[in-house]
């Protein structure tokens, strides 16, 4: 029994349909960028387990996504692999192009789980220490410890969406959801706006428009929450949060003066990087962009380590497995936003690639030869 | 281990890879402050409104008002102290949109906790209104004891932003001061 499911994992009727299906995937998801846009292509049609759709309200699933996909497809190779595997150095070619294939798609398989992608917009003059993500937010409440550092409680927008009541490590604190919009628009409240349930904050003079959320690459969501905050079992009050606020706001418990805000979810980094400087050279007489280019003072006292380097197209600075990128730039020159990846396997496909190409090249010329 | 042992073993490995949670995190970060380094250092070539921009503008300055000193940002730089508080005037001049009225106008939004504004309700929220000639845009808004009332000119390539901003009772009480301001300039080199 053990046998015959391993003998069809490892059948080559996987292996085409696999591919089938993957080729499928890769034409309806490339369509269906036209109008979900790049981002949210990639999540519902390869970041997913199940394409879905909907019936009326009701979500089903439709056709396996890319990590279904591929993660069959991976174990169906890796079986096949493992059952036809015999010591033979006449066949040491067609190993090594079948390991850079896995390689590969194992790869790909840890490129999409374990990378992250954020971006540090930096203005002129000033220094960072931490990468913001494009999309995904946090809930955060901060308390100065002393005159230099402070404390960060960090909630990501993957709990305060799901779960009703969050109790914060190590503190006494604890948040309950009281709604949840993952976009919406604030405006001012008039004479005729409904009451608020909001009792501290901004937010008594705010009401909240819940919009759909935004699929395009262009645009941005707004998570908004109304959130209870308790001390020890009693109520502080109700507060509006929105990445729409563009200020924190604060609020005392436990001795203590913490802020709260909804904002981009940052990455710290072990090192930070000061603008020095940001050029955007055009050619003489036109508006064309001849240049962009981030001048930065690295920094790391952990490793003592303080250089400048020019950031430009095509020269990115690598550092401590973070690689950052040139990627746009604001405020009328006055901020540069570099990308920053964080890839720890972004080796795989040259070393997978390699391996293949010289597989292939030892089982061409030993059958040529034989 | 043979070879079907080490297969369960991979596939077990890729599902814990895949199955990763986010967690609530505490952590300690250094407070936010620009870099010591960087206020002594120069203004970088270009990044300076150009003296050009410089000569170019000529206002009258209201009375009462205090000229400050120009930054490297600013080209024009008030204060205005009163028994009810004071408020900063500030002459700024980009290149371009510099990134869009919207988006300057909810940074500006942000510093008193005011929320973000759409593209369709920042239409009711501005006014357009001419001064010497000048077709600018107008924001005021308030919040709790602190206000800001700014007006956006464009022209050539460039983005002029007049902007006032601190106690509530101050900013508008010399609204009619900015807006004489605005009146007086002339971005030709000579004041009305």
């Amino acid at each position: 029994m053990r046998t015959k499911i391993f003998s069809r994992l490892a059948s080559t009727e996987l292996t085409l349909i696999c591919m089938g299906l993957m080729m499928f995937l890769i034409f309806t998801g490339t369509l269906a960028q036209v109008h979900l846009g790049t981002y949210a292509a990639q999540k519902a049609y390869f970041d997913s387990v199940w394409i879905y759709a909907y019936m009326g309200d009701i979500k089903v699933p439709v056709f396996p996504g890319g990590y279904t996909v591929g993660a069959l497809w991976l174990v169906n190779l890796t079986a096949a692999f493992v059952m036809r595997f015999r010591a033979d150095s006449k066949k040491i070619g067609l190993y090594m192009s079948h390991s850079g294939l896995l390689l590969l798609l194992l790869g790909q398989f840890l490129t999409q789980t374990l990378t992250r992608e954020s971006q540090m917009p930096i203005p002129v003059g000033e220094t960072r220490n931490y990468s913001e993500d494009f999309r995904d937010t946090e809930l955060v409440l901060i308390r100065s410890v002393d005159e230099a550092s402070e404390e960060v409680i960090s909630v990501p927008q993957s709990i305060f969406s799901q779960q009703r009541t969050i109790s914060l490590p190590h503190n006494t604190l604890k948040l309950s959801l009281r709604a949840y919009y993952p976009n919406a628009v604030l405006a001012m409240a008039t004479d005729t706006t409904a009451a608020s349930m909001v009792t501290q904050g901004i937010g008594r003079q705010l009401t909240v428009h819940s919009i759909p959320v935004a699929t395009t690459d262009d645009e941005n969501n707004q998570p908004t929450v109304y959130v209870e905050i308790f001390d020890q079992g009693k109520s502080l009050g109700i507060w509006l949060l929105s990445s729409g606020l563009g200020a924190p706001q604060s609020f005392k418990a436990n001795g203590h003066e913490y802020r709260v805000l909804i904002r981009s979810r940052r990455h710290y980094l072990p090192f930070s990087l000061t603008l020095k400087e940001f050029r955007h050279d055009r050619y003489p007489g036109t508006q064309i962009p001849k240049n962009f280019s981030s001048l930065v003072t690295l920094r790391d006292l952990e490793q003592g380590v303080e250089r400048d380097t020019l950031i430009y197209m095509n020269n990115p600075l690598r550092y401590q497995g973070r690689t950052f990128y040139q990627a746009s730039y604001g405020e009328g020159d006055q901020l540069s936003i570099l990308q920053v990846v964080q890839n720890p396997v972004w080796l795989a496909p040259y070393i997978a690639c390699s391996i293949m190409a010289l597989g292939l090249g030892i089982h061409f010329i030993r059958r040529l030869y034989a | 281990m043979n070879g079907l042992t080490a297969f369960i073993v991979l596939l077990a490995n890729l599902f814990i890879i895949g199955c990763r949670r986010d967690a609530i995190e505490t952590y300690r970060v250094p407070k936010e402050s620009v870099s010591p380094a960087v206020p002594t250092m120069p203004t970088p070539a270009g990044m300076e409104p150009s003296t050009e921009l410089k000569k170019q503008i000529r206002w009258k300055t209201p009375s009462g008002w205090k000229e400050q000193p120009p930054s490297a940002m600013r080209v024009g730089s008030f204060s205005i102290q009163n028994a009810a508080g004071q408020a900063d005037v500030s002459i700024v001049p980009l290149s371009g949109d510099s990134g869009g009225d919207l988006a300057n106008i909810n940074r500006w939004r942000g510093q008193i906790q005011l929320p973000a504004l759409t593209a369709e309700t920042l239409k009711h929220e501005s006014q357009t209104r001419v001064w010497g000639g000048h077709r600018m845009l107008w924001v005021d808004f308030s919040n709790a004891d602190k206000r800001i009332t700014a007006a956006i000119y464009k022209e050539g390539g460039v983005s002029w932003f007049f902007k006032m901003t601190g106690d509530d009772a101050v900013v508008k009480g010399a609204q009619s001061a900015f807006e004489e301001l605005l009146h007086s300039t002339d971005f030709a080199g000579h004041a009305h």
